[in-house]
């Protein structure tokens, strides 16, 4: 096995003058050295658009630090290292375009030529008539949020492994959210090599939070398996993982809601630019999925929001759970909060009075809501849970509990776009009862490969021992698209619920013909397919199994589910936060933090509860200490000592999951999304409870003491 | 350069040559070939390679190989007996305490380390001693939960024994 090592460039904006590999090539031990020039196919990838570069050419641009322009495979690590050091790279340093306001200015550095004002995506979205809306708002809350780069910081460093097969098949095994079409098909491409003789394998993934969607280190390792021949190994260290992985997109809300003054939203008027960084990625659908969450889940009538994604010198900007939900619930749930204030209303009746039912259409989607909506349930769990408000530790320390709920979407496989477009799943049925489940379904964590064979033993009425599971590789699983958009429950569920069904129906096929009775006149419970009306006339479904195999019956199920509905589904979440604020140091404490979550039908409610309380966590993290700093390109933040994730003494006392179930009818048993929810609806739960302690609400974030000191000290100005 | 290492790893005498550069953490996945420790950081701020040496907990991606000479180290591989899971992997398993499982063998042992000093710590006492190993997924809350629920059984206040999903 060789291990692998890449050569980055050290500026955020540069030319590539020069590359000389001789002596890197020379060093005893050293197999292969490649460079652009070994790229035999597209020398690009990207999840809408290939603009990002699998190695900078000489004469090339790097347009982010941390762009690779060499690979080495070697026989040791210690000598891969060794060899990056005798490559010698010449840079011509360019003017850097260090954030989204200076890039759009006239005169800036164009970064790319069919990208006039370095625009990566601009949406535009309206609903009503926004003029008639404010004018008949008697007040406008009207402020402007910025949102912080948040890290997915997953614990586990991108990491993987090629080999060649003697036929040509590369297999390339790595930590990842997807494999075909955000891995195989770019591999292919780049490699200019049949898809059909790439195999992808998703390992169990330690993270990956949206990180893992994004090709990292995969067309790398193709590359250099099939240059080389012999199996390639490489594994990123975390401050790579830090400095070159994709970062929850930064943005600026300006933000108007209009409200009368018996309290009704009348009016919402945003404007976002959102740095997307040097390259594409998921910044389209992140901005267009944050532009629609503006509107809140409220029955606003009026609403017009314009969002930009713009390309810099940054990091890239790319999917991070919640995939630019967390920032517009942020910015919504403040605003509501102020409003609250202004008109002297109760904050929780306040959203309620103003919270979409069932039946309507949110003003920027193009279906109804075709389930309850459960925010007043969860809002009122929420709260029962939360008790009486704690008083403050001291003179110099305010206490304060804020709230915030909101309508996050998840994926339903409704759409006709590939990645997205449904999901897959196979079963087999052998003789002796047990069963095997194939998805494509990526396991990063959720226990989402639990919660289908869970589905299948309850279709099946087998026992959980009795299932297996075979999951996220290319050649040997149904594609099911990325683990992402909380949408794995839901459509990976569905399928195999689906494929269950049909193994069902031979099943009782067959045991019609055994017993020689009508198919109707049979139930199948436990494990069992009997007679309805004569229990004792009956088989076990491993007899059943057993005979359909020996005569010939394939129990072998397939199914594929999507539907059609181009809107992505809807669950409900509140979140509730209490805060203890020292207004001499600016220290914010989270003393108490309780999520309430309508999943539908909480397939494994461990995994669901799991869910729920870490994403509040990395939510709460999000708004009190992480910070991925840049400047000039350069991410500041390139150790976990530096990039500052929560820690067991973060989450205050406890942080409480509640699970509500409304089942969602087209569900796997009424299931609906929950791996993002609690992400977007914390941080505005806590920095509501911070505004309720110092009576100022801050909009920098995130609100680390000197924020919250800064806040403090204008607290006499007039400030809304 | 190569040097001689003795060291007790997981309750078995083993000698070995390591590089005098090398760290304990990739010793023991490289050399020995258990994989059990983790390595998320490689600078000692993430927790993941937390092995017990003399049964104290230690990040061992920072702890050279040739400074275990003649010392006890302990694993994740080391904690259950056979097929018997140590109380704390059971209590992990039935509190739900496992998402993606990279944290899971550092904090393990940092929870042993704690328990095998203080058999009945209080949930502050818990977050104290495992604030030094982070974790992305979980929020805490279920790891806290099962090191309490296994101390309760370690002390006999309560039969073990795999729940129900």
């Amino acid at each position: 096995m060789l291990y692998a090592k890449t050569l980055r460039s050290p500026y955020p904006h540069a030319r590539l003058a020069r590359l000389d590999i001789k002596r890197a090539q020379a060093l005893s031990g050293v197999v292969a050295v490649l460079t652009a020039q070994d790229v035999p196919g597209v020398n690009g990838f990207g999840v809408v658009t290939p603009d990002q570069p699998v190695l900078v050419p000489v004469g090339g641009v790097a347009y982010m630090l941390g762009d690779p322009v060499a690979l080495v495979a070697a026989e040791s690590e210690a000598i891969a290292q060794q060899a990056l050091k005798l490559i010698e790279a010449e840079y011509e340093p360019l003017p850097i375009v260090a954030d989204p306001e200076s890039a759009m200015q006239a005169g800036a550095p164009q970064l790319f030529a069919d990208k006039p004002g370095n625009i990566c995506a601009e949406f535009h979205l309206e609903a009503g008539d926004l003029d008639l809306g404010l004018s008949r708002a008697d007040i406008i809350i009207d402020n402007v949020y910025s949102t912080p780069r948040q890290e997915h910081a997953y614990l586990e460093p991108e990491a993987g492994l090629a080999t060649v097969d003697p036929d040509g098949t590369i297999t390339v095994y790595s930590g990842a959210q997807d494999t075909v079409f955000y891995l195989r098909g770019p591999i292919a491409k780049a490699l200019a090599w049949p898809e059909s003789k790439i195999r992808v394998v998703a390992m169990p993934t330690g993270g990956a939070f949206g990180g893992k969607t994004d090709v990292s280190l995969q067309i790398h390792l193709a590359l250099l398996a099939l240059k080389t021949g012999r199996p390639v190994k490489m594994v990123w260290s975390r401050e790579e993982s830090l400095l070159v992985s994709t970062k929850r997109h930064p943005m600026k809300v300006r933000h108007r809601l209009g409200v009368t003054k018996d309290g009704r939203v009348v009016a919402i008027e945003a404007q976002v630019v959102a740095d997307a960084g040097a390259y594409t990625s998921a910044s389209p659908w992140v901005l267009a999925v944050s532009c629609r969450q503006l509107a809140g889940p409220y029955a606003v009538e009026h609403v017009r929001v314009y969002g930009q994604a713009v390309f810099t010198n940054n990091p890239i900007s790319g999917a991070c759970r919640g995939y630019g939900e967390p920032q517009a619930i942020l910015v919504v749930e403040c605003q509501m909060a102020l409003a609250a204030r202004e008109l002297g209303l109760d904050p929780v009746e306040f959203r309620l009075k103003n919270a979409l039912k069932e039946g309507m259409t949110p003003p920027l989607y193009i279906y109804p809501l075709d389930s309850p909506v459960s925010l007043p349930e969860t809002t009122a769990q929420a709260l029962k849970e939360a008790g009486p408000c704690p008083s403050s530790s001291g003179p110099d320390k305010r206490v304060g509990r804020g709230m915030a709920f909101a309508m996050p979407g998840f994926d339903v496989a409704g759409t006709p776009w590939g990645p997205m477009a449904g999901a897959g799943a196979r079963l087999e049925l052998f003789p002796d009862g047990s069963l095997v489940v194939r998805s494509g379904v990526c396991e990063i964590g959720t226990g989402i490969t639990t919660a289908l064979a869970q589905v299948a033993a309850e279709s099946l009425g087998l026992e959980l021992e009795a299932i297996t599971v075979v999951h996220g590789d290319s050649a040997i699983t149904p594609k099911s698209g990325p683990a992402v958009a909380s949408r794995s429950a839901y459509c990976s569920g569905n399928a195999v619920r689906s494929a269950a069904e049909q193994l069902k129906a031979k099943l009782l096929a067959k045991a019609a013909e055994i017993l020689e009775v009508k198919v109707d006149w049979l139930a199948y419970q436990r494990g069992r397919i009997f007679v309805s009306e004569q229990p004792y006339r009956g088989l076990s479904v491993v007899e059943v199994a057993n005979e359909c195999h020996n005569t010939g019956v394939n129990l072998v199920a397939e199914s594929w589910f999507h539907i059609d509905h181009p809107d992505n589904g809807h669950a409900f979440t509140t979140a509730v936060a209490d805060v203890e604020v020292d207004i001499e140091t600016g220290m914010v404490e989270l003393l108490g933090l309780v999520v309430a979550h309508d999943a539908g039908r909480a397939l494994n409610p461990d995994a669901v509860k799991g869910q729920l309380v870490g994403g509040a966590v990395m939510g709460a993290g999000y708004i009190l200490t992480e910070d991925a700093a840049v400047e000039n390109g350069r991410l500041l933040t390139s150790t976990l000592a530096d990039y500052l994730i929560p820690t067991s003494l973060d989450i205050g006392e406890k942080v409480h999951a509640i699970i509500v179930e409304e089942p969602l009818p087209s569900g796997p048993y009424g299931a609906r999304g929950v791996g993002e929810a609690t992400t977007g609806t914390t941080p505005p739960a806590i920095i509501n409870a911070i505004y309720d302690a110092i009576g100022v609400m801050v909009t920098e974030f995130p609100a680390t003491p000197e924020v919250v000191l800064k806040a403090i000290r204008y607290r006499g100005r007039e400030k809304r | 350069m190569l040097k001689e290492l003795h060291f007790v790893l997981n309750g078995r005498e083993v000698s070995l040559e390591v590089d005098a550069s090398a760290m304990l953490a990739e010793v023991l996945r490289d050399q020995f070939g258990i994989t059990g420790t983790k390595v998320g950081c490689d600078t000692g701020d993430c927790g993941s390679c937390t092995v017990l040496i003399d049964g104290q907990p230690f990040v061992s991606c920072l702890v050279p190989a040739i400074r275990v000479e003649g010392r006890e180290i302990v694993t994740v591989e080391g904690l259950a007996r056979g097929d018997q899971l140590h109380p704390l992997q059971e209590a992990f398993l039935d509190e739900g305490a496992v998402q993606c499982g990279f944290c899971t063998p550092g904090i393990l042992l940092t929870a042993k380390a704690l328990l095998d000093r203080n058999p009945k710590p209080s949930r502050q006492e818990v977050k104290e001693a495992i604030a030094g190993n982070l974790c992305r997924c979980t929020g805490y809350e279920q790891i806290i939960d099962a090191i309490q629920r296994a101390a309760t059984r370690i002390r006999g206040g309560e039969e073990p024994g795999r729940e129900g999903i």
